[in-house]
């Protein structure tokens, strides 16, 4: 029996651009959780970003305010220089705390922190980057008991973040961007 | 520990004691800001454990500010989104010059870069000795250096401020060197400061006796409730002139701003104008 996930939470970093246009373009309309991006970006341009992910999305991709509650169907994306966590009662709480592996938004505490909070009905992927920022956060989902897709490195623009990864845990799916997007498909429905 | 592998009955524990000891409510904080600052406390103290955490803080072996301190983890940087200097720059060159009491209130310290990066403002438009800043700062350490116009910052911090502040676009006459300078890990402004600073150990809601006509409060209520956050901003409103602004974080947003007599300059840079 399939699990009935709660939210979708996906990172990446450089060569991941490419890749997040194609799952937001694939994502049905009718989307029934909520999906949170987490992407190392510049922390000084605040905007084009968002603007530029709604081209092809079938899902509106946002960025969240401090405590804004969660809804369906929507795609939030970490603000430039916060961190992004989540909160019982579906919100999300933004942090000014340092950097993280140089990076904030930082993959790792935005994925431990889903990782607590939605436990096993978690589903994450990790892409292309060019640091290990998002490896000890998976290896936390997968402690919890949530889904765990990495993009295989040998489809990365570049591996270093999914390598990392997969130094640590040993996935439920390692699948090139194609064969991601079928399995989101799949997992889903 | 990590911050996810605290048990939740240990941390209801240690609030209770906290809250006992110091008279700090910690279920103040959202819930991944709490787990993270315990963490982040169990580092500062060398712990293991929450339990050792809750161990120390019965015995007294640790004092409240010390508590807090190892608690403290704002890590903004000077000129954090330059647009909002930007705009207090323009803002402060239409009225500052015209009041001799222009009176501004940070309700907390955190690092104090906030208050640095205003009086570097003030600085520019030779304005200092119109402004009387009260700021409530809980750290004897950084009080005291405050008091010498000094702060303390780490290499990281200071490379992103010194870019925020080349973003900011004062130049050329008012190029970083020009205004400070750093000696072991502390920021120095080069001429004294000529702003009236009144440093209180006081917290949020102890607010200085005069109305203020600007309360900056930047990205603290990151950490807090939602219900908590409310309560601060009545009470800081209630210390606003009437037409002064309240800065918050542009990701932080007032949603009833009716109840608060408050209404949006700018509601991407987190400016709010009190009607």
């Amino acid at each position: 029996m399939k699990k009935k996930y709660k939210a979708i939470i996906i990172g990446g970093s450089a060569g991941s651009y490419q890749v997040i246009n194609k799952i937001l373009a694939s994502f049905s309309y009718q989307l029934s959780i909520p999906v949170f991006l987490v992407l190392h970006r510049l922390k000084h341009v605040r905007s084009g970003f968002v603007e530029s992910l709604n081209l092809k999305s079938k899902i509106s991709v946002k960025e969240p305010f401090d405590k804004e509650t969660v809804k369906p169907g929507i795609a939030y994306l970490a603000p430039a220089n916060y961190h992004m966590y989540f909160d019982y009662g579906n919100k999300i709480t933004l942090s000014t705390e340092p950097m993280v592996n140089h990076s904030r938004p930082s993959l790792d505490l935005s994925f431990m922190a889903a990782a607590y909070i939605y436990q096993d009905k978690l589903l994450s992927v990790i892409l292309s980057g060019a640091n290990k920022d998002g490896a000890k956060g998976m290896e936390v989902i997968q402690k919890f008991g949530g889904t765990t897709i990495v993009q295989d490195p040998l489809d990365c623009q570049v591996p270093a973040m999914t390598k990392g990864t997969l130094d640590l845990i040993r996935p439920d799916y390692i699948l090139n961007s194609d064969r991601i997007i079928e399995k989101l498909k799949y997992l889903l429905t | 520990m990590a911050f996810y592998e605290l048990s939740v009955r240990k941390i209801k524990e240690l609030e209770q004691i906290v809250k006992e000891k110091y008279g700090i409510v910690l279920s103040n904080f959202a819930t991944i800001p709490l787990r993270r600052k315990i963490e982040k406390s169990l580092s500062f103290f060398n712990l293991n454990s929450i339990e050792e955490l809750i161990t120390i803080v019965n015995s007294d072996k640790i004092g409240k500010e010390d508590f807090l301190l190892s608690l403290s983890s704002v890590a903004t940087e000077m000129f954090r989104a330059p647009s909002v200097w930007r705009f207090l720059l323009n803002e402060f060159s239409k009225t500052v010059a015209e009041n001799n009491n222009y009176r501004i209130w940070f309700p907390l310290c955190a690092g104090g870069y906030e208050l640095f990066s205003l009086i570097t403002l003030l600085k520019i438009l030779d304005v200092e000795e119109k402004v009387e800043i009260t700021i409530n700062c809980l750290s004897t350490e950084k009080s005291n250096l405050l008091k010498k116009g000094e702060i303390l910052i780490d290499k990281k911090i200071l490379e992103i401020s010194k870019l925020n502040f080349k973003r900011f676009g004062i130049k050329p006459h008012y190029d970083w060197e020009s205004i400070f300078y750093e000696n072991d890990e502390r920021l120095i402004f080069k001429e004294k400061i000529k702003t009236k600073i009144k440093i209180t150990k006081e917290g949020v809601f102890m607010p200085p006796p005069f109305m203020q006509d600007i309360v900056v409060y930047r990205n603290i209520m990151l950490d807090y409730t939602l219900k908590y956050s409310y309560e601060i901003i009545g009470n800081i409103v209630k210390k606003l002139k009437k037409g002064g602004l309240l800065i918050i974080g542009e990701k932080e947003k007032i949603l009833y701003l009716q109840e608060y007599s408050l209404s949006a300059i700018n509601e991407n840079d987190g400016i709010y104008k009190k009607k």
